[in-house]
């Protein structure tokens, strides 16, 4: 196989990976603003708000997203609601997605120890200024390893939507594997290129927990493994 | 003169069980009160009143003519008078020691940059860490951190400083340059409510000694005759078990 024939399959496939990234793009930060409201209304003093999260968070993560995706693609026209695909996609992931990591943000949050509520609302600190600068900040480190795995999971189900006909990665891989009938090759350079996402995604995260590390503290460094103490 | 920190009466349970009995206690200005007792006699929750950090079911509590009485406008004007040490130091750890005490300079009494940092920089030489500002909490030792905490809180100016237990979390040699700290702030004319089990600086820096058990005051008196001499039987069963 020459380079050329190599190009033909390949400017399609990457045609369709920059919808993947797209994809990606708009669900992780919507996901991730959809996670923090939930987590809140789970952890808000307000009995029927936690209820509303709780039942939202149970739903989501009792059902899997191929049926939820189905659900808002086909099963809502049903009703009049017409959701295009790729914004059909995008809500897919984002409320799959957001109740995943509404748990998340709160595991993170109740880690936070509770002098640092006490010393924070000592000094005369707000609420929202308690979260903002002294809470958050040590939930979202705690969390991070966490936070990257489901970055990469979430790249990798953006391939999920081609199911709704959404034009990413998968469907163009599909689409070329259909019209030459050479599945191997198709699939292995889809799978490649999926790699090659998360690979950068993986060493930008690295590289994000090692700049975000306090000195002082557990930072890969072998003296500070908490690993060696078990 | 009257008193900065007015008690009275004060009723406290935890659902069924009561912590708190009918406290009456009055803080004059300038006063270094000591508090101490056996584990579970309300030592802490007794001061944790004074800036909000617990609520209280029965009677009134009065600081700096602010009456508690659980509203926001109230809790937020005590605070603001009122600085706290922790037995847990509670340094925020993702901030060094220069930001962790103008973090609430710049927030609460929105000050700029420069003039937070000028002013936490003073108290920081203050407890003697000036070289360290820059340290996360991470990288100081437990008097360090103490040290920063007492700086953090002098920031905002208190009219009142609350040490909860300020040495018990710490390395044996590190306790004096804690209580060196809190004996210069005593002498600055500092009012200090200080549970601690230092008796010597119980004996030094306090006027009055409060003994409480089961949630109630049981005795109260000038230091050095309260160890010399304590009145009460559940005082001198208490001083024993320290001291052996």
């Amino acid at each position: 196989m020459t380079l050329d024939t190599l190009k033909t399959y390949l400017d399609p496939l990457l045609q369709g990976a920059s919808w993947t990234l797209a994809l990606f793009a708009a669900s992780s930060l919507l996901s991730a603003a959809l996670g923090l409201l939930v987590c809140f209304c789970r952890m808000s003093s307000l009995a029927p708000v936690r209820a509303i999260a709780k039942a939202y968070i149970d739903v989501i993560r009792g059902t899997p997203l191929l049926v939820q995706l189905f659900f808002l693609y086909y099963g809502l026209p049903e009703l009049g609601v017409v959701i295009p695909g790729f914004a059909a996609g995008v809500l897919g992931l984002v409320l799959n997605f957001g109740a995943y990591l509404a748990e998340l943000f709160r595991s993170g949050i109740q880690s936070v120890d509770n002098g640092q509520f006490e010393a924070s609302r000592a000094l005369g600190m707000t609420r929202l200024q308690r979260m903002r600068v002294i809470v958050m900040p040590q939930a979202l480190r705690t969390i991070f390893p966490a936070l990257a795995n489901y970055a990469l999971v979430l790249v990798k189900d953006t391939s999920l939507v081609a199911v709704i006909s959404v034009y990413e990665l998968m469907r163009a891989g599909q689409m070329l594997a259909g019209a030459t009938f050479r599945s191997l090759l198709v699939y292995s350079l889809v799978g490649a290129i999926y790699f090659v996402m998360c690979s950068v995604l993986s060493t930008v995260f690295r590289r994000a927990e090692k700049w975000l590390s306090i000195p002082g503290y557990w930072s890969g460094a072998p003296d500070h493994n908490p690993a060696a103490k078990i | 003169m009257n008193p900065i920190i007015s008690i009275r009466g004060v009723s406290k349970w935890y659902g069924e069980s009561q912590v708190l009995d009918g406290i009456d206690l009055d803080v004059l200005p300038d006063e270094k009160l000591i508090l101490c007792g056996p584990s579970g006699s309300g030592k802490s929750t007794t001061i944790r009143l004074v800036n909000a950090l617990e609520d209280y079911q029965k009677g009134e509590i009065v600081v700096d003519g602010v009456k508690l009485d659980n509203s926001p406008l109230s809790i937020r004007r005590v605070r603001a008078d009122v600085g706290m040490v922790f037995q847990h130091f509670n340094l925020f750890p993702h901030l060094n020691a220069l930001a962790n005490c103008t973090v609430a300079l710049r927030l609460v009494k929105k000050m700029t940059a420069k003039d937070a940092n000028a002013l936490a920089m003073h108290y920081l030489e203050r407890v003697k860490l000036g070289a360290h500002a820059h340290k996360h909490p991470g990288q100081l030792s437990g008097g360090q951190k103490q040290r920063v905490a007492i700086a953090r809180s002098l920031c905002m100016k208190p009219k009142i400083v609350l040490f909860d237990e300020p040495t018990s979390a710490l390395d044996p040699e590190m306790v004096k340059e804690v209580l060196d700290t809190m004996l210069q702030l005593a002498s600055d004319g500092m009012t200090m409510i200080c549970v601690t089990h230092e008796m010597g600086f119980a004996r030094e820096a306090g006027d009055r000694i409060v003994f409480m058990d089961h949630g109630r005051i049981v005795e109260s008196g000038e230091p050095r005759r309260f160890f010399s001499a304590p009145e009460s039987a559940r005082a001198r069963e208490f001083l024993g078990q320290i001291l052996s």
